[in-house]
């Protein structure tokens, strides 16, 4: 079953922008900032699940039948017992997650025109397609 | 793990290269954006009166705190949207392990 999400590491954003861009326009969110953050984050779900899938394959299910043993339920041996132990690898998801994130500029530049909407690398992109060639406008940021 | 001392000495030599290559990209960046606007310096010259409002100038006229706020908002939606649902996802998959990654005899899994 989560072979799956293996499979969907090897999906190019690429390939897939034509038919995201009908699918924002068709739901009227072309040029808003949800344009950016519901397919960004779509595409992180292969690599976010695997990366938890590894970590939590990595606990011993003696932990969780001692959980239950005390009367945790699902819920409480979720968030009481496996959350706080993965707290290394979820700040490091974070932090992967924000740096392709604010790096993200095909999908900002595709799917919003408004600079004030994209990420910026995005809207940093609109100076250097403005003048055709970078020049010392796109280092400044005017000219 | 018991390393000679010429690997030793060859390893900080090569990390000391490897730092200067990655940073001086950044430097010449920063000389560069000193001097007056609209010149084109070569290499990197420290100019004669350095234009520290350049920086100022950049900001204001690519109005970034717009586009840095832009980014924050953007990163505040998706990042802990994708944290509780991977995590919630990689829980059931990884440690209650489902009846249909059970049955999955052709799947290669670490366990």
């Amino acid at each position: 079953m989560f072979i799956v999400f293996i499979l969907g590491l090897t999906l190019p954003l690429e390939g897939i922008i034509v038919p995201l861009y009908y699918q924002i326009r068709d739901m009227g969110l072309l040029n808003t900032r949800w344009a950016l953050i519901l397919p960004l984050i779509g595409l992180f779900m292969p690599f976010a699940v695997t990366w938890m899938r590894a970590h939590f394959v990595n606990m011993p299910a003696d932990l969780s039948e001692a959980a239950r043993v005390d009367g945790a339920n699902m819920w409480q041996l979720f968030w009481r017992i496996h959350v706080p132990l993965s707290i290394p690898a979820i700040s490091s998801l974070g932090i992967l997650l924000f740096l392709w994130t604010w790096n993200q500029f095909l999908l900002a530049v595709v799917l919003v025109s408004d600079p004030e909407q994209r990420t910026m690398a995005g809207a940093l992109g609109a100076f250097q397609g403005s003048g055709g060639r970078i020049s010392h406008c796109c280092v400044r940021g005017r000219c | 793990m018991i390393v000679s001392r010429s690997e030793k000495f060859l390893g900080r030599v090569l990390l000391v290269l490897l730092m200067a290559v990655t940073i001086v990209p950044f430097v010449s960046l920063f000389i560069t954006a000193l001097h007056p606007p609209g010149t084109y310096p070569p290499g990197l010259t420290w100019p004669e009166e350095p234009h520290w409002d350049n920086f100022l100038l950049a900001f204001q006229s690519a109005n970034m705190f717009a586009l840095l706020q832009s980014s924050v908002l953007i990163e505040l939606a998706v990042v802990p949207v994708s944290i509780l649902i991977a995590t919630l996802a990689g829980f059931a998959l990884g440690h209650l392990r489902p009846p249909a990654v059970a049955r999955c005899s052709s799947c290669s899994s670490s366990g």
